[in-house]
């Protein structure tokens, strides 16, 4: 039956898909368990816990890993605030200019990383700013920033006004109505946004190469860099450690949506 | 005028040539009218038709282009919905989802600070009165339609407003329950003797449930009446037609409507001395229980609606028949001739009926 050959073609092409997708995980998770031989935790050994009882042995690693997450914890907060307010604006307010502000939000998600970074450099150059922590935040904040104003405008779109209407029939100043309407209905919508954001900062490389100084390394830099002296198991093992959480905050994003949807009133 | 003014009763709403345009189109003409205390009055309209403007104007969503808005005689044009003292039951319920119905209920007394042990008194007692006492602490998404609308009925109401304002609300439930909410919105109404302002499409629901009912169309109140007139005393061709049915007959130059329950069938060869008629062919005839409507055309092509009363002789009812259409006098309402833009609020003789409110 050429149908069943057809299937099976499918089929096969479809698991090579998944094995060039996730192959280069599965190896990372399962060096992240090797005793290697020689500064490159390159070829398998054996297996040992080693590693996980020790990931924080190597200190430059370490301190890249915390610089990461500060930066994209200090990155997701500013893009959140300022992210969810450009959305409340466009959604909520027609004004001169929303559709050219619409546009201008898509520009940093869709021009190449190369382009963003280099002319941020510049930039920062032609200013006279030096390059380090600030100018890193400044950058991540940005493309994040495009990120939640474009999701949680998604959002609020869904989102059913009238409540507000309801609030301030009901006597509740504008304040209150923010305060207790429409905050409460916003902010899943945002959580869910800054998580990605989190993860977004997290891992970028290129931007951050062209608007760090040459002290501060983020985890994925410091990972490039060292390549050229040695490959830790601490790598892999942060790798996995940080791989588990992005997939946490993922599920923790998804868990949000599903209360959100469940707190919707259901329609007769 | 069957109307009876209660003359010093001063009006809890009245517009006072109000007017709304949004742009360049026109939501509310200039118009006039005066809601008394504890009224159950009804703005009732084809979508488009000013009705929702209207509420809003009230509520205070939306300041008037025109005139002036007052609640209890006090101009409240520019003041914001939370100052004024009436609440709105929204066509969605529009149910706060993520509080709980004792919450959602409690938002109001909250809003104006009144004491906690009140609160809890007051959306006990309202809870009591929608008869959802003991579903206090569930979410509104854990709630039927009929039940959300209660609780959107409570919520409103707990706030003891100088006026309900209630926009549709039976729009979005089935026909089984929407007919038992109009009685529990009418015992509601009764109980706590609240002004209640009801914006409708329905008119069989706005017949039913209304003190008063302003019947409007194209941002115009056609006419304001007890369900009583605005049904047999039609001020225009549009309240003839879009409440009930009516047939509407040219003769003597006039324009009348006649209800069809008000025409009857009789031989072609009957005394036609005794009142007007006319001489149709029966094209069709439908058996409607209670009675069956025959379906009639003149020699001028005038299609006519008739109902013989099903108990009673249906012999002439018969598909093919040549009869005589006949009516009394008395139940021939004559319309105005150029209804396109006349309304009949512009007419002297209706515009001091708009004054008046049912003792």
């Amino acid at each position: 039956m050429t149908g069943s050959w057809g299937r099976r073609i499918v089929g096969l092409a479809a698991l090579g898909g998944f094995v060039l997708l996730f192959a280069p995980i599965v190896v990372i998770v399962a060096f992240s368990f090797n005793e290697p031989a020689g500064r490159y935790n390159l070829v398998w050994q054996r297996f040992t816990m080693e590693n996980w009882l020790h990931p924080f042995e190597r200190e430059e690693l370490t301190a890249a890993v915390l610089f990461s997450l500060r930066i994209a914890g200090a990155a997701s907060l500013v893009a959140g605030v300022l992210g969810t307010l450009v959305a409340l604006a466009l959604v909520r307010h027609r004004f001169r200019g929303g559709a050219l502000v619409d546009l201008l939000l898509v520009l940093p998600l869709t021009t190449p990383e190369i382009v963003m970074g280099s002319s941020l450099a510049l930039l920062f150059l032609d200013l006279g700013v030096d390059r380090g922590p600030l100018t890193i935040l400044l950058a991540h904040s940005m493309f994040c920033l495009s990120f939640v104003a474009l999701t949680v405008k998604a959002r609020l779109r869904g989102i059913d006004w009238t409540l507000e209407d309801a609030a301030m029939d009901l006597g509740a100043p504008p304040w209150r109505t923010f305060r207790t309407v429409t905050f409460p209905m916003v902010v899943p919508g945002v959580v869910a946004a800054m998580l990605l954001s989190f993860s977004l900062s997290m891992d970028d490389v290129i931007i951050t190469f062209f608007v760090s100084g040459d002290g501060d390394a983020n985890f994925p830099k410091y990972v490039y860099g060292s390549f050229q002296r040695e490959l830790a198991p601490q790598v892999h093992v942060l790798s996995t450690a940080l791989l588990v959480l992005s997939l946490g905050l993922l599920a923790l994003s998804v868990v949000w949506q599903r209360r959100r949807a469940t707190l919707s009133p259901g329609r007769v | 005028m069957s109307e009876s003014p209660t003359g010093n009763t001063a009006p809890v709403i009245a517009f006072d040539r109000v007017g709304k345009r949004f742009g360049a189109t026109t939501a509310l003409h200039e118009t006039s009218l005066r809601i008394g205390e504890g009224e159950f009055f009804s703005l009732l309209g084809p979508s488009g038709c000013g009705k929702t403007t209207s509420l809003r104007l009230i509520a205070g969503f939306e300041r008037p282009s025109t005139g002036r808005v007052l609640l209890d005689g006090v101009d409240v044009s520019g003041v914001p919905p939370y100052r004024r003292d009436v609440n709105t039951v929204f066509q969605q319920y529009a149910l706060f989802p993520h509080l709980n119905v004792f919450d959602n209920v409690a938002f109001g007394l909250r809003s104006r600070k009144v004491p906690k042990v009140e609160v809890g008194r007051r959306v006990r007692e309202l809870l009591e009165v929608v008869r959802l006492p003991d579903l206090a602490g569930r979410r509104p998404a854990q709630l039927s339609g009929g039940q959300q609308q209660r609780v959107a009925l409570a919520r409103a109401l707990v706030n003891r407003p100088r006026a309900l304002l209630l926009d549709e609300p039976l729009g979005a439930l089935d026909l089984k329950l929407r007919e038992s909410m109009q009685t529990e919105l009418k015992r509601i109404q009764q109980e706590l003797g609240t002004t209640f302002v009801y914006v409708t499409h329905d008119q069989a629901e706005a017949l039913a449930m209304s003190d008063r009912i302003a019947v409007m169309d194209g941002g115009r109140v056609c006419q304001i009446g007890s369900p009583r007139e605005v049904y047999d005393r039609p001020a225009n061709r549009f309240v003839a037609t879009f409440i009930g049915t009516s047939n509407l007959v040219a003769t003597d130059g006039r324009l009348v409507a006649v209800r069809p329950e008000r025409m009857s069938l009789q031989p072609v060869d009957a005394d036609r001395s005794t009142g007007p008629g006319v001489e149709a062919t029966v094209t069709s005839a439908a058996f409607l229980g209670a009675v069956v409507r025959c379906t009639c055309v003149t020699a001028e092509g005038t299609e006519l609606l008739v109902d013989v009363d099903a108990a009673a002789d249906t012999t002439l009812a018969r598909p093919g028949g040549r009869v005589w259409v006949a009516w009394q006098a008395a139940d021939a309402v004559a319309l105005p001739h150029d209804d396109a833009a006349a309304s009949a609020a512009d007419r002297p003789e209706t515009r001091s009926a708009l004054g008046g409110v049912p003792a």
